[in-house]
């Protein structure tokens, strides 16, 4: 059973816990420009967009890697970087459409989101679950719900204005 | 089913992985003049400049080809190909395929400059290459054509202690896809680093007895130990052309979608083919790893009875200038045919500069140095034709769209004050 971070941007309050416990997980310390996931903010507007790899089936960045050195972990239907084969050319950096692949300026090494090895942090620690990790094919149920419920509203107060 | 394919690089290995992913029993050989296994040009600069062990060039080694169970003929010579029976000639002898893959690559193109043919005088393809220019490294180097290739070697031979003199013919290094802004950072980069750069000058000889030992340009002399050339790459269509398989007009094997040539079961991928850009949809070599591996795969995968199509090429480049993430993709807003009108949206940002061409509302390309982050975004804009109008409606749109990227772009792009 696969399963994907499913993030929710309206319940992310940009708390940045995710960002901190992801660099401090990979890098031992805490700094927002080596981690795997970004908060982008809009404060004027209150828009919080946490941003992380999607690890695509058909992964631009591994199409777009001259030294073949990124690849997909099938096991935890993740995107996997040999570093051995990395020459930094960051090309999978402007590959990805999601601008979720990192260029740490300490370690000079692109970095991604790698599930944590099957238990992301993020998710655990997220306090408002706006990150969850769960069943691929079942991700869409809370969606599912809120629209199934808007359709039914609207349906039946057409019923009654008919009547 | 029997395939044979011809050439060792991406586009050949690529094409046959995929049939073996899809096709468990197919017989699959790669016959290559080469005697290297799969190697990555991409990290030869990288090799000369001693930060990457030669080991690290090359992708596979003789275990992984036979775990897939693919045969391999290395350095040895295919002189013709028999289309209608189906035959290749290999040391004078035939044999026969189902299908046939050529992805025989490309070729540095050697200007026609006199000494040029002087021991120490090379171009950069191969790692035989890259070690005949270690072995060259003296007190001076001189490269000639500033593309990405002549760039990252200068740096590559500043890296290792040499004076480096990098020479191009046209008005800016990597003309072909920075502008003029960008294009002179980059030149500032360089020649702080010590690089000597000179641009509208031509080579036009090459000094020596046997062995390099200068040369000179319209404007001055420079004594040097090697030369490397970094002028163009050509598409390698001998072989086809000669077995009557139709090359297009810009001089690469001419194939369609699902990259089949005029011969039904010849199929042909990489440098040596000319495809389609996947943004305008005209016809173009772009001989680029990333297009390389998607032919590749595509080829393989039609051939094994899977119908995929290829989208087209992408011009996208990126390289690494001393520490600055410099990228590009689309076209540059100089363009030698001035066919359409484009305006040019740059930004300068504590991260960076970014620079975006725009036409008829749409992004059709787009220049960075820095942080290159959320130019994947306008990538995809790009491929995806989508008119700045539709971006905006897309952001300020509420509630919350799923697709946050165009907000990200906006962030550092400015989108807002573009209104198309």
């Amino acid at each position: 059973m696969q399963k994907t971070l499913v993030i929710d941007y309206e319940k992310c309050t940009g708390c940045r816990l995710c960002e901190m416990v992801c660099s401090v997980k990979h890098e031992g310390v805490n700094n927002p420009l080596r981690c795997r996931i970004n908060i982008a903010k809009w404060e004027t507007k209150g828009l919080m967009v946490p941003m992380v790899c999607r690890q695509c089936e058909d992964a631009p960045c591994i199409a777009a890697c001259p030294t073949n050195a990124r690849l997909r972990d099938e096991e935890l239907g993740r995107v996997i970087v040999n570093y051995d084969r990395c020459i930094g050319c960051k090309t999978c950096v402007i590959a990805c459409p999601f601008g979720a692949i990192n260029w740490d300026p300490y370690a000079k090494k692109v970095i991604s989101c790698d599930l944590c090895d099957g238990e992301p942090l993020c998710a655990k620690f997220c306090e408002t679950g706006a990150i969850r990790y769960i069943d691929s094919s079942t991700a869409n149920k809370s969606q599912q719900r809120e629209a199934a419920e808007k359709l039914y509203e609207s349906t039946k107060a057409a019923a009654e204005a008919v009547r | 089913m029997k395939v044979i394919v011809l050439g060792n690089g991406v586009a050949g290995n690529t094409a046959a992985s995929t049939i073996r992913q899809l096709d468990k029993q197919a017989d699959i050989t790669i016959i290559s003049e080469d005697t290297f296994p799969e190697y990555t040009a991409c990290a030869l600069p990288h090799y000369i400049s001693g930060e990457h062990s030669r080991r690290r060039l090359f992708l596979r080694t003789k275990k992984d080809y036979a775990a897939e169970k693919i045969r391999t003929i290395l350095g040895q010579k295919v002189t013709a190909i028999q289309p209608e029976r189906k035959e290749i000639t290999l040391d004078g002898k035939s044999l026969s395929y189902d299908k046939l893959i050529i992805a025989t690559g490309s070729r540095p193109v050697v200007p026609p400059i006199p000494g040029v043919n002087l021991a120490g005088v090379f171009t950069l393809k191969t790692p035989g290459d890259a070690d005949k220019i270690i072995e060259g490294i003296g007190k001076a180097a001189v490269l000639i054509g500033s593309g990405p290739i002549g760039v990252e070697t200068a740096i590559a031979l500043r890296k290792r202690g040499l004076e480096v003199y990098l020479i191009e013919f046209l008005d800016r290094i990597m003309p072909k896809i920075f502008d003029e802004k960008p294009s002179l950072m980059l030149r500032g980069i360089l020649e702080e680093k010590g690089i000597h750069v000179f641009t509208g000058e031509r080579v036009n000889s090459i000094l020596g007895s046997a062995r390099v030992e200068g040369v000179v340009t319209d404007n001055r002399q420079i004594v040097c130990d090697e030369v490397v050339m970094g002028v163009g790459v050509r598409p390698n269509v001998e072989l086809a052309k000669q077995a009557g398989i139709t090359i297009g007009s810009l001089g690469g094997i001419a194939v369609d979608r699902q990259m089949k040539t005029n011969f039904e079961d010849i199929y042909a991928c990489g440098d040596c083919v000319q495809t389609r850009d996947i943004a305008t949809g005209k016809e173009t070599l772009c001989l680029l790893w990333h297009n390389a591996k998607r032919e590749g795969l595509i080829a393989g995968s039609n051939c094994a009875g899977i119908p995929k199509t290829y989208l087209g090429s992408e011009t996208i480049t990126s390289l690494d200038v001393y520490g600055t993430h410099a990228a590009s993709f689309g076209r540059i807003e100089a363009e030698p045919n001035q066919e359409e009108k484009v305006t040019v949206s740059e930004r300068v940002t504590g991260n960076g500069y970014y620079r975006l061409i725009i036409s008829g509302g749409k992004v059709v390309g787009a220049q960075s140095l820095g942080n290159a982050q959320d130019m994947g975004a306008m990538l995809y804009a790009l491929i995806k034709r989508e008119s700045l109008s539709k971006i905006n409606q897309i952001i300020e749109s509420k509630p919350l769209p799923m697709n946050p990227l165009y907000h990200r772009a906006a962030r550092y792009l400015a989108l807002q004050s573009i209104k198309e």
